[in-house]
């Protein structure tokens, strides 16, 4: 299933930032291979944002270099990284509130049909074609994660469980080929876990490699290949989750008062 | 060749005073609320004509200035509570106070103009020495000006680092979030920063009028030049802002002199569109990270 | 309350021939005020594409622009230049123009939007200021005192030379950028200037992560500010034979812009909405004065009523007149109070689909 293709889909190489002082990424190493699911983890601050951040453009690093696909993307722009098949969510969400359910993930949708800036403000040429296979593109997202029904609401009309889902659609509406998905496990109950999970799996089948941070330890060891630990911004495991529940270091960055008190 | 260099130096120097003080208030404004002040050049006009009225009407010279810069101070506290007091306290938008100083530079000229017309006024200068470096002729002024800068920039020295009151504007630009959590009143702040500015305008208004006359669309031309010097120079450091404008004035008058007296305005914008362009926070100024 | 609320929605839902009334109406005004109110007109409909131009940069790319005078100034004096010196068609004049005004602003606003942390305002008041220094001095162009010798614009033999008729050109190019600009805030790409706008509930961050090239987008929407501006130079190079620099100065700039934020930036009608205002405040001035008002009351006056409806309206009129529209619709209930800062009917429920 995994590491079949001779190439990592994304490799990191002695990613590090600072942001003034403060050291937020050091020298983090890591390969993610196609259609693989691996979750990140680490204490609060650990660097698991910035790490996302990092691969999909936010800032620049430091030192270090990102590739994906054997490209090297450290320096490119976030619109751009997107463009070339990653994409992300956000822990606080970041809907697009002043825009109606499907219009979120019409904002975002790759299209064929692409209409010109004079053609849209006529409303000649291709920009007719353009909005219809837009709208259907979107709402076949919205259909993948369950929320055709609420089109033409806005966000603040749905539920917390449906605002994640709409932030996974107006990502997928992006085509990706690597998916960072920043805690989407917070405050769900362990069937909404469950059905996440499934979910997850549904995306690797369409060929999509996943990477998620995560504290809900069902989700971490139920469904990844691979867990990569991080603690003050360093990587200090890489493993299958069998072997990371018993990776000594893992447990002292996690657990550091039963030492003391043993 | 030299005495042209002479000839234009020291009144560019000077003009670039007058420049640095506006930039001063724009700073001083700026660094503790973020707030751009597009009216500053209002209370230099405001100031050139209130003294030289006041002078034409027969008071003494000294007194004249000393009201003038008296009255823009008391302006500024004034325009401060009327206008934007609350809005700050309740946390208006920086757009929004920005665009209502724009609204307000509207009212003030039309102000000036019902008051005075398209009349220009006039001061003599503050005192009527004659100077002179070797054969370059000096205009009296000019040593009050290069004064009233080196008095401006110790005062605020003095206020930043010597009294509670400064230490407390500091505290307020550099850190606003630590300022309020040991008790220091942020709108109590942007009003004396308001009010500084306006005094700064003002002098700088007043100071220049032997030079250059003064009329009620005066204040338009103060408030974009020292803006410029600003930005230029650093929109976050008193140094940028006296750099900036010592710099404008300087290249202004070098180009006149020595390139096009034609174009200097013209050629001086455009190298400090081009430094704007280029060096967006400002030459001294400090980038902000952005997230 | 009710009962009002039903009422209005049937007199509102004849939408489709509102839009008619509206255009029966602009169409028989110069009839209904007279000859010299037409001239104010005229001006109204040229300064109100500026503002329409600049009420899109500002209410959906976020930039505020004090260099609309500058591109309204090259759009003119291109096309008045054309025109009187070269002897060209003044369609073909105002063409030429509005590519310049916009290339302009291309090469202008990328390197200008493309990175956040450069001060818009600053630079675009710098480039009204230099426009307008650089234009005061520019010898072929009259300098000063600017130059004459305006070709009218004409079809087929028929010169637009009478006040009303001028009248109807402007009309029709007004209602056509009207509409042009009423689609793009329809299009995809408008979606995604709101999508961008963290003032508003949108956000930059998220915007670029799904692939939306915010400089990009922001400097198309300068673009088409600038030609907007430029455009409208070309009308008014063309309405008055002759040019000279003071409409085109920093103080030019500034009025657009306050124009526009008294309308409203999020509205189409914004512009003219602002523009009428400030027009409509001269004629009212000389109106109650008996005779011509002094120039220092109108900005005055002007002033003060922009800084009230900052104060209390800062969504500007149609700001306010949609709030009421919604009100009086009983989608939003009137003990609301009106948000400030600019708002959308975000956060409201919206009315279900038709």
């Amino acid at each position: 299933m995994t590491k079949q293709n001779s190439q990592p889909l994304l490799t990191v190489k002695k990613l590090t930032k600072y942001f003034g002082g403060l050291q937020a990424a050091n020298h983090i190493c890591l390969d993610i291979w196609p259609q693989e699911v691996v979750s990140i983890i680490g204490p609060n601050g650990a660097g698991k944002t910035t790490l996302i951040n990092l691969v999909t453009g936010v800032f620049p690093p430091t030192k270090g270099t990102i590739w994906f696909n054997s490209k090297r993307i450290d320096r490119f722009p976030q619109a751009r990284v997107n463009d070339l098949g990653i994409a992300r969510t956000f822990q606080d969400l970041r809907l697009f509130t002043n825009l109606s359910v499907v219009e979120n993930v019409i904002v975002s949708a790759r299209q064929t049909v692409q209409a010109g800036l004079i053609e849209m403000m006529t409303r000649l040429g291709r920009s007719k074609k353009q909005e219809s296979q837009a709208m259907d593109h979107s709402m076949e997202k919205l259909a993948l994660v369950g929320l055709e029904k609420k089109a033409h609401l806005y966000p603040f009309n749905l539920s917390a469980k449906e605002q994640k889902l709409l932030a996974v659609a107006r990502c997928l509406a992006t085509e990706p080929k690597l998916l960072f998905l920043d805690e989407p496990a917070g405050g769900l109950s362990c069937e909404e876990i469950r059905e996440l999970s499934s979910f997850i799996f549904t995306l690797r089948e369409k060929g999509m490699t996943i990477i998620f941070i995560e504290h809900r330890m069902e989700m971490i060891m139920g469904i990844s290949d691979r867990v990569i630990v991080l603690n003050f911004g360093q990587k200090i495991a890489d493993d299958i989750p069998a072997r990371i529940q018993e990776n000594e270091a893992v447990l002292a960055a996690y657990l550091p008062k039963m030492e003391n008190k043993s | 060749m030299f005495s042209l260099f002479l000839e234009a130096l020291i009144p560019g120097l000077t003009q670039g005073c007058i420049y640095a003080l506006v930039a001063l208030g724009f700073v001083v404004l700026f660094s503790v609320t973020k707030m751009y002040h597009v009216m500053i050049g209002e209370f230099g006009m405001a100031g050139g004509m209130m003294g030289a009225t006041l002078y034409a009407a027969g008071m003494p010279l000294y007194a004249s200035v000393i009201i003038a810069i008296g009255s823009t101070t008391i302006i500024s506290a004034a325009i401060w509570y009327a206008v934007f007091h609350r809005p700050f306290a309740k946390g208006a938008s920086i757009m929004n106070l920005k665009l209502i100083t724009i609204a307000l530079t509207l009212v003030s000229v039309g102000i000036a103009y019902l008051i005075w017309g398209t009349n220009y006024k006039e001061l003599p200068p503050f005192s009527n020495i004659e100077l002179s470096l070797g054969t370059v002729r000096i205009d009296p002024q000019t040593p009050w000006i290069w004064g009233v800068l080196l008095l401006v920039v110790a005062g605020l020295s003095f206020l930043l680092d010597h009294t509670l009151v400064g230490k407390a504007l500091r505290a307020s630009a550099d850190q606003p979030t630590g300022a309020r959590l040991v008790g220091i009143n942020p709108n109590s702040m942007a009003f004396y920063a308001f009010v500084l500015a306006g005094a700064l305008g003002g002098i700088a208004g007043i100071v220049v009028v032997p030079i250059t006359m003064t009329y009620y669309a005066n204040g338009v031309f103060l408030t974009l030049s020292g803006l410029l010097a600003a930005m230029a120079g650093g929109p976050n450091r008193a140094e940028g802002a006296i750099m900036g404008g010592l710099f404008l004035g300087l290249i202004q008058s070098l180009v006149g002199a020595f390139i096009s007296s034609k174009y200097m305005t013209v050629i001086t914008l455009a190298c400090f569109i081009v430094i704007l362009l280029i060096r967006p926070q400002g030459i001294l100024g400090v980038k902000e990270e952005e997230l | 309350m009710k009962q009002l609320s039903l009422a209005y929605q049937r007199v509102v839902d004849g939408r489709k021939w509102t839009g008619g009334v509206i255009v029966i109406f602009l169409v028989i005004l110069p009839f209904l005020v007279g000859p010299y109110p037409t001239t104010m007109l005229v001006l109204i409909l040229i300064y109100s594409l500026v503002a329409m131009g600049l009420g899109l940069l500002i209410g959906w790319a976020g930039q505020f622009s004090l260099g609309q005078g500058a591109f309204f100034g090259i759009g003119a004096y291109i096309s008045g230049f054309l025109s009187a010196e070269l002897g060209i068609n003044p369609w073909l004049a105002m063409l030429c123009s509005a590519a310049l005004a916009g290339t302009l602003a291309h090469v202008l606003g990328k390197p200008l939007l493309s990175v956040p942390g450069y001060k818009v305002g600053f630079v675009t008041i710098g480039f009204s200021w230099l426009f307008h220094e650089f234009i005061s001095r520019l010898e072929m162009l009259g300098g000063s005192t600017g130059f004459s010798g305006i070709a009218h614009f004409s079809i087929a033999g028929f010169t637009f030379d009478k006040d009303y008729q001028y009248y109807y050109i402007v009309l029709v190019i007004v209602v056509l950028f009207f509409l042009l600009n009423q689609n793009f805030v329809k299009s995809k790409l408008g979606k995604q200037a709101k999508a961008m706008d963290t003032f508003t509930g949108g956000s930059a961050l998220a915007a670029r992560s799904v692939g939306i090239d915010t400089g990009k987008l922001k400097t198309k929407i300068f673009t088409i500010a600038g030609v907007y501006a430029g455009i409208a130079g070309s009308l008014y190079a063309h309405y008055m034979t002759h040019l000279d620099p003071t409409p085109f100065s920093v103080w030019a700039s500034i009025l657009m812009l306050l124009m526009i934020i008294i309308g409203g930036v999020k509205s189409t009608w914004g512009g003219i909405v602002g523009a009428a205002v400030y027009f409509g405040l001269q004629e009212m001035l000389t109106f109650i004065l008996g005779s011509k008002a002094p120039m220092g009351l109108q900005y005055l006056i002007f002033g003060f009523i922009v800084t009230l409806i900052l104060l209390f309206f800062p969504t500007g009129i149609m700001g306010f007149i949609s709030r009421l529209h919604q009100r009086l619709k009983g989608d939003i209930p009137f003990s609301l109070p009106m948000q400030k800062g600019f708002d959308d009917k975000t956060k409201q429920p919206t009315p279900p689909d038709r």
